[in-house]
């Protein structure tokens, strides 16, 4: 088990977030004349027991499409961190983005064929740079629910080599039904695989359309701009789960169990599957059973890969003053422990 | 403690070389790719609307060697990964256990997984039985397809990493921007090792993107030529690992430092529009920035290993830098793109092999084209094979997402 050394000596906190969800709301049934679909959808209600697929899109009328509703959550992170349209020539250079969604080349195959839209969503969405005169390091990130980890990893990177002062870490989750019905059988041959009995006594799962934005610079940076509204990241630790012998022995759950940090609030399930929220209930409980926990995906739906912004973009916003943990584990393994508090200021 | 940050091992995979030692051979002889047609017959290339001969280096004929070397790995994509992995820890003399090590960390700098596009073709356009029946590929629209981690998975329960691999994107730049957060862990002390491998598969996805932007080659790829016509993509795998100085064991050798590096975006003229065309001026900021970074003169710069891609406003622009900053100094200029084939984002992990042969041996591999070289002109381009004494190698990527990145090799203390 290893994990990096905690970002103590580095602090780097959140000073900013934007969030934007769908509010169109539909059930989804397969297309009467996609049999693939129609296959998909019968084998997970046969493995699953899902009948219902709630789904949350973004609404043309209100948020636009998602790369409108990716433009709408920047802005808000921006003026959140009162940034908006502050950012000059000489600060320009200092900030970056970290990018990321959830599908990679396929999220915009389900329309026509449009370059435009294909370059901004899948190579990199430059209006953003464009719109908030953003010219430093800037990349996307090609991976899955635990983006935003990564995205957080990598901004503490670029803010203490001094690369960047400032870096907007987050992205977008759009539905596509064959993208999603894909992704939940393999979920399910996951859990199966890492011999985990699934539960099916849900018939209903809910996804949640979103993009959301977190704005992530130094603690004393922040301070010096003071900056309102700061949630201080106290911990964010990634481990791999190659040398664990199941998911019940997961490094990241094991190194949650075992921290010393008096833990008031945990988040889990952003996984999406309830077995595995279930898992990280059990460990969690056993080991802060005063705290507050907080299935995500119980309490909010499956935002997939936005899951952890929703989790800071509620906490910031609230006046919650204790310290908390969110854990995450992804299928290829990897698990996060992020800890961090509200830090506003009076 | 000493900080630098230096290469001890190279490796990579593509058409044109399945090694290092290869691709530095062939290019020494003067060797062109052996380009084939993207598309196997008519019917599919009017399919996509393609009215003329498409073609690329796709990795065709090494993918059944891949696969029977590694019996073990189902995805060819990572079997790829795989053997230059391997090549690169041989080269740097250490053994494959160290990436299962909790102070080696992994990056890629790659656009990442691709499904094939012709099943999104028949998603598109609904699907009856008979269509699952004999249309077999249909499946492939699957999440196995499409996400990244099902690679990172594979790769990662291969070598037994200890950390999640971090894969980078920023179009053709990625290879140099994987270096970036690399490089910072190094530095900080956080790892001790790390593995930087850049990837692109060209899948007919690649093609049709980069064909509604007009940028494929229809006659010739020809960088830096008047007459190229767009780029001539590759299939290619490059890996480098990246020590710290102060690591570095008796036995291992190593072979450049990168002394400072520099990544910028260039903002594009329209809010809402790709940015095709960088401006020079950003690519000779980002040029300038790294040498003001490692406090050296453009006069100090030996070698130069410019982009190149063939796109010739992308061409045009980056001479234009190169003769803002480096016209009246020493500084030699070489490109192998138009030999290599393109590797988009593995396109700048080649060029750090050939730095390393570049150091190793004092000497400049000599550009070949079959254009005219006419944007070269008024810069030092080398057209013949040369001794060179070479301290600082310069080498820049330009992505199409209007990244721009910049980086400084330094000869190794020993050499």
């Amino acid at each position: 088990m290893h994990s990096y050394p905690s970002c103590q000596s580095y602090p780097i906190s959140i000073s900013g977030t934007g969030l934007v969800e769908g509010s169109k709301k539909r059930l989804f049934v397969p297309r009467l004349n996609n049999k693939y679909e129609q296959f998909l959808y019968e084998k997970i209600e046969k493995k699953s027991g899902i009948q219902y697929w709630n789904v949350n899109q973004f609404d043309k009328e209100v948020q636009g499409g998602h790369l409108d509703a990716v433009s709408q959550a920047f802005e808000q992170a921006m003026k959140n961190a009162g940034l908006y349209r502050k950012i000059n020539k000489k600060m320009s250079q200092r900030i970056g983005i970290v990018y990321f969604n959830m599908y990679g080349p396929t999220s915009f195959m389900n329309k026509e064929f449009q370059v435009k839209e294909m370059y901004q969503s899948d190579v990199f969405p430059a209006f953003l740079l464009n719109n908030h005169n953003i010219t430093g390091y800037s990349v996307r990130l090609r991976c899955q629910r635990n983006g935003l980890f990564q995205g957080l990893e990598l901004a503490r990177t670029l803010i203490q080599s001094g690369e960047l002062d400032i870096v907007v870490v987050g992205g977008v989750f759009q539905t596509y039904s064959y993208l999603y019905l894909t992704e939940m059988l393999a979920a399910l041959d996951w859990l199966v695989r890492e011999k985990i009995k699934i539960d099916k006594t849900s018939s209903e799962y809910a996804l949640r359309e979103s993009a959301g934005f977190l704005v992530v610079e130094a603690r004393d940076t922040d301070e010096k701009r003071q900056a309102k509204l700061t949630l201080d990241i106290d911990q964010l630790n990634a481990y791999s789960a190659s040398k664990a012998n199941s998911v019940f022995e997961l490094p990241s759950l094991k190194a949650a169990t075992q921290e010393s940090v008096d833990i008031e609030q945990c988040y889990f399930g952003l996984n999406g599957r309830d077995e595995i929220a279930q898992l990280e209930s059990m460990l969690l409980k056993g080991r802060y059973p005063s705290a507050k926990h907080v299935n995500t995906y119980k309490e909010w739906g499956d935002f997939v890969n936005i899951n952890g912004i929703k989790v800071l973009h509620e906490h910031i916003h609230s006046q919650a003053t204790h310290t908390s943990l969110l854990h995450s584990i992804d299928r290829d393994g990897s698990s996060w422990n992020l800890i961090f508090k509200n830090n506003h200021k009076k | 403690m000493d900080s630098r940050v230096v290469v001890t091992g190279v490796g990579c995979f593509s058409d044109y070389a399945q090694t290092s030692s290869d691709l530095v051979a062939k290019l020494a002889q003067g060797e062109f790719v052996q380009l084939q047609s993207v598309f196997e017959n008519q019917m599919l290339k009017s399919m996509f609307g393609f009215e003329h001969d498409v073609k690329y280096a796709p990795l065709e004929k090494a993918r059944k060697d891949l696969l029977k070397q590694y019996e073990d790995i189902s995805n060819v994509k990572v079997a790829a990964l795989v053997n230059v992995t391997g090549q690169v820890l041989a080269d740097a003399k250490l053994n494959i256990d160290v990436l299962a090590q909790k102070n080696t960390r992994v990056f890629w700098g790659s656009s990442g997984n691709q499904p094939d596009l012709i099943s999104f073709i028949r998603e598109l356009h609904g699907n009856q039985s008979l269509d699952l029946l004999f249309n077999k590929k249909i499946s492939d629209l699957h999440a196995d397809s499409f996400r990244n981690d099902t690679l990172t998975q594979l790769y990662a329960e291969y070598f037994r990493l200890q950390h999640p691999i971090l894969t980078v994107s920023s179009a053709c730049s990625s290879a140099l921007n994987a270096m970036i957060p690399a490089i910072a862990m190094l530095q900080s002390g956080q790892i001790d090792r790390a593995l930087v491998l850049s990837w692109q598969e060209v899948s007919k996805f690649d093609i049709l993107f980069m064909s509604g932007l007009n940028i494929i080659a229809r006659q010739g790829s020809l960088p830096f030529s008047k007459n190229s016509d767009g780029l001539m993509p590759a299939y290619g795998v490059a890996g480098i690992l990246l020590e710290r100085s102060a690591n570095i064991r008796e036995e291992q050798t190593p072979y450049f430092a990168v002394r400072a590096m520099s990544s910028r975006r260039a903002l594009s003229g329209s809010a809402h529009s790709a940015s095709m065309d960088v401006s020079f001026r950003s690519v000779s900021q980002t040029m300038q920035h790294t040498l003001d970074k490692a406090g050296i003169a453009a006069a100090d710069v030996d070698l130069i290993y410019p982009h190149g891609n063939g796109i010739t406003a992308s061409d045009q622009s980056e001479i234009s830098a190169l003769s803002q900053l480096f016209s009246s100094h020493k500084a030699k200029i070489v490109s192998y793109t138009e030999q290599t084939g393109y590797m988009l984002s593995a396109s700048g992990g080649f060029d750090l092999i050939l730095a390393k042969d570049a150091f190793e041996n004092n000497r400049i591999i000599p550009i070949q084209s079959k254009g005219d070289l006419e944007l070269t002109q008024g810069l030092n381009f080398v057209t013949k094979e040369c001794q060179a004494d070479i301290r600082y190698i310069l080498k820049t990527s330009i992505g199409i997402d209007g990244s721009i990145v910049s980086c400084l090799l330094e000869r190794g203390a020993h050499a």
